[in-house]
């Protein structure tokens, strides 16, 4: 602005000499100048308004899914391509209950594959009642392959559900599930993640969302010679009740978990039948969120307690509770919480630094001491990523993650991740 | 004298557009940078981790709601009576246009939201263009 004024100011005074000089020999060389003037600003006008109409951006959303279309529904086919190139020192997974203890294993091996691509398919039907929606999910993290050969990796059901008049039916994602995640490739070692059978019901307004969910149940008990018992013998769905919330700073959610953990005449790992049964009443909470801080950066957090927890924590890393001599469930209490930044270094370039951890408080009294080694104890990671979107719906970057692993008995496991991944979402 | 004088108008008249266009474009300064913030927020739910499908339309229908109202609001105000008239012509246009965006977003209709973004991003730059003239 103070530009133009400069400029209009300049061009009075011009035009105010040519009025001055109208009878002079000037005349010429005056009016030359005016229009060469007036050619100048009209440039500088030009490359203004190209460079300023870029103040409100297109979108970078540009899907490329499928999408047919009949009378009444639509379908949309989608998915992703994605590639991981992995080096871990030492080999290994980097999930709460496999990272390689005393830290064997080889170092620096480089794995790559594509297994962790998806395609799904998803249908919207208008009705009187709202629009009835479904979604199936697959990937291919199944049966592995041979890396050897042709690396044929087995799709496995990721969702199969359909969402109609606030109700949820299907294979999903459960209620009791963190509402934000680290921004990060790898996992936070916490992280509460499961997918399952589950009958849903949302009450869903502009800031809140309520859920009540019963879910498919699992127990899983720690025998005498820690190994984790899966007694099939569940009679209660688990009954899930959360609340999410919109603000503008945000969002956040709260679940609570009730379950009932039971077992009738299991089969132990030494292969005798304990003739007995019982059952114990577990519970959870989670808390969620991230906030806004700047822009678009952003702190996600995660915390969890619960007694029975079990399989909802840590990708299934500790049992909900343990077994005693008498045949009695004694519950577990575990925790864990996970907290990262997410900075944005331009429009297309972020980074998270996260760090997470979780811990199981196992009945010790249950547990012969000479297989303490095969019991989770606890966990925590570190991640550090450079993220970059090239073109839209694309991601590719480098993420260094480091995680250690602690056993009942006492000895710890650490692994060192430096992961590379190209994605593109279609 | 008639240098002077021509000079001072011509000062005063294109002080006092520049203070009125000033005082416009900060009325929705922020406004208009909570629209680019929620456009990139709608952007990156494909980046969501944890997400369904069926979840990160839910989170899209969100933000498109919350678009629309914030559109809503700054054509509420930039309507004032006292602005040119190609300001309230384009804040009638861009009300029509977060109605109609909050009723795909409502009815779940993503397939149409981009169309109805670009019609809202063709609408602002246009009135940019014509009202602060660039």
């Amino acid at each position: 602005m103070v530009v133009d004024l400069k400029i209009k100011f300049f061009l009075l005074l011009l035009f105010a000499n040519v009025y001055a000089a109208e009878n002079s020999d000037e005349l010429q060389i005056l009016k030359n100048d005016v229009e060469l003037l007036i050619k100048k600003i009209n440039s500088f006008e030009e490359n203004k308004i190209s460079t300023q109409t870029q103040d409100v951006k297109m979108p970078l959303t540009h899907r490329n899914m499928l999408e047919l279309k009949n009378a009444q529904t639509i379908l949309s086919v989608g998915g992703r391509i994605h590639l991981n190139s992995v080096y871990g020192w030492p080999e290994g997974s980097f999930f709460a209950a496999k990272i390689p203890l005393e830290s064997k294993g080889e170092e620096g091996q480089l794995s790559m594959n594509a297994k962790d691509s998806r395609l799904w398919f998803k249908t919207r039907t208008p009705s009187q009642y709202g629009p009835l929606r479904t979604l199936i999910e697959i990937d291919f993290l199944g049966s592995a392959g041979t890396d050897a050969v042709t690396n044929s990796h087995q799709p496995r059901l990721r969702h199969a559900y359909l969402e109609f008049a606030g109700f949820t039916l299907g294979q999903t994602n459960s209620a009791f599930n963190s509402l934000v995640a680290l921004d990060t490739i790898t996992y936070a070692i916490n992280d509460t993640l499961v997918r399952q059978a589950l009958v849903r019901y949302t009450i869903d307004d502009d800031l809140f969302s309520y859920d009540i969910s019963v879910e498919d149940p699992e127990s899983t008990l720690l025998d005498k010679n820690g190994t984790m018992l899966m007694p099939k013998d569940d009679v209660a769905p688990d009954l899930i009740l959360r609340a999410r919330y919109y603000p503008s700073w945000g969002e956040a959610s709260l679940a609570f978990l009730g379950r009932y953990i039971a077992y009738d005449n299991v089969k132990l790992s030494d292969n005798t039948v304990l003739d007995n049964s019982d059952g114990a009443y577990g519970w959870g909470i989670n808390i969620s969120g991230k906030f806004k801080v700047y822009k678009l950066d952003d702190i996600r957090f995660d915390a969890q307690y619960g007694l029975g927890l079990g399989r909802y924590v840590a990708y299934n890393a500790y049992s909900a509770g343990s077994i005693n001599d008498e045949g009695d469930i004694n519950l577990h209490p575990t925790y864990g919480w996970h907290v990262g930044y997410r900075h944005w270094w331009s429009q297309k370039l972020r980074s998270t630094l996260g760090f997470s951890r979780v811990e199981t408080k196992n009945n010790l009294d249950n547990l012969n001491t000479a297989n303490l080694k095969a019991v989770n104890k606890k966990a925590d990671s570190l991640q550090l990523n450079l993220l970059w979107m090239p073109v839209p719906d694309s991601l590719t970057g480098i993420e260094y993650s480091r995680g250690n692993r602690e056993v009942q008995e006492g000895t710890i496991g650490t692994i060192d991740m430096l992961t590379l991944f190209f994605r593109y979402v279609f | 004298m008639k240098i002077l004088f021509f000079s001072i108008v011509f000062v005063c008249f294109t002080g006092c557009t520049s203070v009125y266009v000033q005082s416009n474009s900060d009325a929705h300064v922020q406004e208009s940078e909570k629209l680019r913030l929620l456009m990139r927020e709608l952007d990156l739910v494909v980046y969501d981790r944890f997400k369904s499908e069926l979840e990160r339309d839910d989170m899209r229908r969100r933000y498109a709601m919350i678009l629309a109202e914030t559109i809503k609001e700054l054509s509420k105000k930039i309507e004032d009576k006292n602005n040119p008239k190609t300001f309230q012509k384009y804040s009638k246009q861009l009300y029509q246009n977060a109605q109609e965006l909050y009723k795909i977003a409502d009815r779940y209709e993503l397939e149409n939201l981009q169309t109805k973004i670009d019609a809202i991003t063709r609408t602002c730059n246009s009135c940019h263009i014509q009202v602060r003239g660039y």
